[in-house]
C-alpha cells in the first residue's frame, strides 16, 4: 500500500502540469468563446452542457500520453527499474487519468462558471446575480452532470489507457481509427449475417404469410434492403433496443476488460 | 549478489552475443568491466538487471531470477544507463517522488553530493546539461543506499574535475556490504577505481583479477626498444620517449620497473591480446 501510494505521488508529479493546464486551457477557452456573446448584449450562460465533451477530450489526451516514459528510449530503462509492480504502476496512472482528471477538469469548470456569473453579476449591476449562478451553475446541477460524465468518461479511458499501452506511435489516434474499424467491421459482418440469416425472406422465397410468421408483418416494398433500419429493429435482441437497460453491463464489462487487458500487454511489453 | 551461469544471449537468432557466459558480482568491491564498443557491456548489465532476458542459462539477483524484477530486489539496486532522458520536473520533486523507493535513500548525502558536483538550485532537470543531468543521476544512484550500484559509461559527458570528484565519491560510498559495477571503455577515468577488473571480449568474459593478484602477476616496466620488450615476454605495450613501456609476468626478468600502479590500457590490450598467459600470472579466472 505503501509503494502504491509513492507510485501515485510520482504519478501525480510527472503529469499534474499537464493535466491542470489541460483543464484550465478548455474550460477557460470555452468561457471566453461563450462571453463573445456579450458584444450582443450581456447574458448569464451556462458552460456545463460543454463538460463532458471537454472531460473526454482532455482524458483522452492526457491518458494517450501515460506510457511515454515505457516509448522512450531514454527513460524506458528507468521506468523498468522503478521498484513497484506492474499493477501499481498501472494502478497509479489509472487513477492518475480518471479520478485527477475528473476533480480537475470539475474544479476549472466551477471556477469558470464562478467566474462568468460573478461577471455577469458586476455587469449588470448585481440585481440578476443570483440568476446567473443559477444559470451558470446548470440550475444547480452541475454536480450531476459532472458525476454522469464521470460515468461515461470510464469506457473512454479503458479503451484509451489500453490503447495507450498497445500502440507504440501516436496511441491515440491509432486508438481512435481501431474504435472506428472495429465499428465499421462490425456493422458489415453484421449486415452481411443479416442478409445470410433471412435471405429467402428478404429475396421473397417465403411472401406472404412466411414473412408475417416470421417477423409479425409483412413488408413494404424498400424493407428488407440492407441498411434498413426497421428490419434491425425485427431482428435486433431486445436488450439493444433498450440501451438504458444494458449500459451499466457494458460499461462496466468494457471498463473491466479493458484495464485488465492494458495490465496484460504492460506486462508482454515489459518483459 | 549477482550470479549469472551459462547464459546464452543475442539479439537475433543469428547473431549471438554471449554463448556460455559466466559472471559474478560478490558484496564489497568495484568491478571494473571492461571492453571495446560493441563487447557487450551493457547487454551484460541488463541481463544482469533483468532487463533482457537469456535464450539459455540463469540470471540470480539477490537469489531471485533477475527477469522477475520484483520489488523488494529493484529497491536494492540502483543503475545509471548510459543514454538517458529526464523527466520534466524540477530536481527537487525528482528526487522527493523517486527517494521514496529506496529505504535507505539518504537525502543529507544527496545534498552533499549534489554539492560536490556543483549541481545548485531546483531547476529543471530539462534544462540542465547534459553532464549536470548525469551528476544528478550519480548522486542519486550513490545516495541510494542500494547494495548494488550499476554504472554504465558514468564518465561519459562529465568534464575532467567531475570525473575526479565522480572516483572520489564512488570510492567513498563503496564499502564492504555494497558492489559498483562500473562498465566502460574509457579505462583512464576509472583508474585507480576499481577492483576487481574484468574484460569482456568477444562475447566472453576474457579476464577476471583482483588488483592485488594483478600486481602480484605483472610489471609495468620500461625498455630500451621494442625487441627487447618482447624478448622479456611482453603481454601489451606502448612506446613512449623513445623507449618501450611493457607490462609482463612478474616472474621474468629485465627491463625497470615502474613503480606498482598498472597502466589499464595496457592491462585491457594485454587481456584481448593475451588471455591465457595474462590469466596465468595473475591467478585470475574466467
Amino acid at each position: 500500500m505503501k509503494r502504491f501510494m509513492h507510485a501515485i505521488q510520482h504519478e501525480l508529479t510527472l503529469q499534474y502540469r499537464n493535466i491542470l493546464i489541460a483543464s484550465g486551457a478548455v474550460a477557460g477557452s470555452m468561457m471566453l468563446f461563450a462571453m463573445l456573446t456579450w458584444i450582443g448584449g450581456v447574458e448569464a450562460f451556462d458552460l456545463w452542457p460543454g463538460y463532458q465533451l471537454a472531460m473526454i477530450i482532455i482524458g483522452v489526451l492526457i491518458t494517450s500520453s501515460s506510457f511515454s516514459e515505457l516509448r522512450s528510449p531514454g527513460q524506458r530503462i528507468a521506468y523498468l527499474l522503478r521498484p513497484s509492480t506492474v499493477w501499481e504502476k498501472v494502478g497509479s496512472k489509472i487513477l492518475v487519468t480518471t479520478v485527477f482528471v475528473w476533480l480537475s477538469v470539475t474544479v476549472a469548470f466551477f471556477l469558470a462558471a464562478l467566474l462568468s456569473a460573478g461577471l455577469y453579476g458586476l455587469l449588470s449591476g448585481g440585481s440578476e446575480a443570483a440568476r446567473a449562478f443559477q444559470i451558470s451553475f446548470a440550475g444547480g446541477d452541475w454536480w450531476r452532470i459532472a458525476g454522469e460524465a464521470f460515468i461515461s468518461y470510464l469506457p473512454v479511458h479503458a479503451l484509451f489507457f489500453f490503447g495507450s499501452v498497445y500502440f507504440r506511435k501516436h496511441p491515440a489516434g491509432r486508438t481512435l481509427l481501431a474504435i472506428v474499424g472495429w465499428l465499421g467491421s462490425y456493422v458489415v459482418l453484421a449486415v452481411v449475417a443479416v442478409r445470410v440469416i433471412f435471405g429467402r425472406y428478404l429475396t421473397g422465397d417465403y411472401p406472404g404469410e412466411g414473412r408475417i410468421r416470421a417477423f409479425g408483418r409483412e413488408f413494404g416494398p424498400q424493407e428488407g434492403l440492407v441498411f434498413d433500419g426497421r428490419l434491425w429493429n425485427e431482428v435486433m435482441p431486445w436488450y439493444l433496443q433498450n440501451p438504458e437497460t444494458l449500459e451499466p453491463v457494458v460499461t462496466t464489462t468494457i471498463v473491466v476488460v479493458f484495464w485488465v487487458l492494458a495490465v496484460l500487454r504492460l506486462r508482454e511489453t515489459e518483459a | 549478489m549477482l550470479d549469472m551461469t551459462g547464459v546464452r544471449f543475442g539479439y537475433g537468432k543469428r547473431s549471438v552475443l554471449f554463448e556460455t557466459l559466466d559472471f559474478a558480482v560478490r558484496p564489497g568491491g568495484i568491478v571494473g568491466l571492461l571492453g571495446k564498443n560493441g563487447a557487450g557491456k551493457t547487454s551484460l548489465l541488463k541481463l544482469g538487471t533483468g532487463l533482457l532476458f537469456p535464450s539459455a542459462g540463469e540470471v540470480m539477483l539477490f537469489d531471485t531470477p533477475a527477469w522477475r524484477r520484483r520489488p523488494e530486489v529493484l529497491s536494492r539496486i540502483a543503475y545509471v544507463p548510459e543514454q538517458f532522458d529526464v523527466p520534466s520536473i524540477r530536481l527537487k520533486p525528482y528526487v522527493e517522488r523517486l527517494a521514496a523507493y529506496y529505504p535507505r535513500f539518504d537525502h543529507a548525502q544527496m545534498e552533499r553530493y549534489l554539492q560536490r558536483f556543483e549541481v545548485a538550485g531546483n531547476g529543471k532537470l530539462t534544462e540542465l546539461s547534459f553532464g549536470q543531468q548525469k551528476k544528478v543521476l550519480l548522486s542519486f544512484a550513490l545516495a541510494t543506499g542500494a547494495e548494488l550500484v550499476v554504472l554504465d559509461e558514468p564518465t561519459n559527458g562529465l568534464d575532467i574535475p567531475s570525473k575526479q570528484i565522480f572516483r572520489q565519491l564512488t570510492a567513498e560510498a563503496a564499502g564492504d556490504e555494497r558492489a559498483f559495477i562500473v562498465s566502460t571503455h574509457q579505462v583512464r577515468d576509472v583508474e585507480n577505481l576499481i577492483d576487481p577488473i574484468v574484460v569482456l571480449d568477444e562475447g566472453a568474459v576474457v579476464f577476471q583479477a583482483r588488483l592485488e593478484d594483478i600486481q602480484n602477476g605483472i610489471a609495468l616496466r620500461r625498455f630500451e626498444s621494442e625487441v627487447a620488450a618482447e624478448r622479456a615476454g611482453s603481454l601489451a605495450m606502448q612506446t613512449q620517449l623513445g623507449s618501450s613501456v611493457a607490462l609482463v609476468p612478474r616472474e621474468l626478468s629485465g627491463g625497470e620497473e615502474l613503480g606498482s600502479d598498472i597502466d589499464l590500457e595496457l592491462l585491457f590490450q594485454a587481456a584481448v591480446t593475451h588471455p591465457n598467459e595474462l590469466m596465468r600470472v595473475c591467478g585470475g579466472e574466467r
